[in-house]
C-alpha cells in the first residue's frame, strides 16, 4: 500500500480517509539512556489531546517515574501537580496521591526493571487547566490514575525523570489526536 | 558518583542534546531525592504498621485479604 496523499510515511498506519475524524498521528519516537529526558516543541495548537507511550527500564526497586510539564526545555517544578493513583501490588491496593506535588508520579517502586505506561494528556498547550490520565504496569505493580495541573498554564513540552537521579532507558512515543 | 546526564529531544527537528546536569538541576535532584525517600519511607512504615496489626489480631496476610478484600 502506498502513502496516501497528504500524509508522510510515518503517519501511514494512522492515516484515515478524508472525512473520517479522530486519528492518532505519530509526532515522535525516541530512545535514550539518561537520568532525565526533556522533550521540547511537542505540544502545539495542532492538537488538544496527546497520547504518550512510555517504556522505561529501571534497575532499582525504589525508583519512581515522574513527569513535569515544561516550557522551552525548562521544567515546571511548582507544587501544582495534583495526582492520584490507585496502586496495586501483590495482594494489596492502596491510594497514592498528593495534591501539592512538584511532579506527576505515575509509576513507583518498580520491581523488575521494566514498565510500560500509556498516558493521555488534555490541553497542555492551551492556556487552560491541563489534565492527564494514565495506566502503568511493571511486573508486580499497577498504577491507574491521573493528574491535574492546577494553574491555567500553556506548556510546549515535558520532562521524564526518576526520583533519585540514576539512569533510565527510555523509549517514548508521542501521538496527537487529530482535531476535526 | 558521576554527574547525571540529561537528554533534551526536540520533537520538531529530531535533534538530541546530551549533557551533564547543571547546578540548578542538581539542586532540584536533591529535592526530588528527598521527596522520593519520604514517600518510600511512608509506604514502608504503612506496611510495617499493617503487619503489626495483623500480628496483634493473629491473622495471616491471606486471611486479611479474604476479610478486607485487599
Amino acid at each position: 500500500m502506498g502513502v496516501p496523499s497528504g500524509y508522510t510515511s510515518a503517519q501511514v498506519v494512522q492515516a484515515v480517509p478524508t472525512g473520517i475524524q479522530s486519528a492518532l498521528v505519530l509526532i515522535s519516537q525516541t530512545t535514550t539512556t539518561a537520568a532525565t529526558q526533556t522533550f521540547t516543541n511537542v505540544f502545539s495548537a495542532t492538537y488538544d489531546v496527546y497520547e504518550l507511550h512510555i517504556f522505561a527500564g529501571v534497575a532499582s526497586s525504589t525508583q519512581s517515574l515522574l513527569l513535569r510539564y515544561a516550557n522551552s526545555g525548562t521544567p515546571v517544578t511548582s507544587g501544582n501537580y495534583n495526582f492520584g493513583n490507585v496502586r496495586q501490588s501483590t495482594g494489596a491496593v492502596d491510594a497514592h496521591d498528593n495534591a501539592t506535588a512538584t511532579s506527576y508520579d505515575f509509576m513507583n517502586n518498580i520491581s523488575d526493571g521494566f514498565c510500560f505506561t500509556k498516558m493521555t494528556i488534555l490541553n497542555p498547550f492551551a492556556t487552560a487547566i491541563t489534565r492527564a490520565v494514565h495506566n502503568s504496569r511493571s511486573s508486580a505493580r499497577t498504577l491507574v490514575g491521573g493528574c491535574t495541573f492546577g494553574l491555567t498554564t500553556s506548556f510546549d513540552g515535558f520532562q521524564l525523570l526518576n526520583g533519585n537521579g540514576s539512569t533510565f532507558d527510555y523509549t517514548t512515543t508521542i501521538y496527537g489526536y487529530t482535531k476535526s | 558518583m558521576a554527574t547525571p546526564k540529561i537528554t533534551i529531544y526536540d520533537a520538531v527537528t529530531g535533534e538530541t542534546v546530551v549533557r551533564d546536569f547543571n547546578v540548578a538541576e542538581l539542586a532540584q535532584l536533591e529535592l526530588d531525592k528527598a521527596e522520593t525517600k519520604k514517600h518510600a519511607d511512608a509506604l514502608a512504615a504503612k506496611q510495617v504498621a499493617r503487619q503489626a496489626l495483623l500480628d496483634r489480631l493473629g491473622l495471616t496476610e491471606q486471611e486479611a485479604q479474604l476479610l478486607l478484600g485487599s
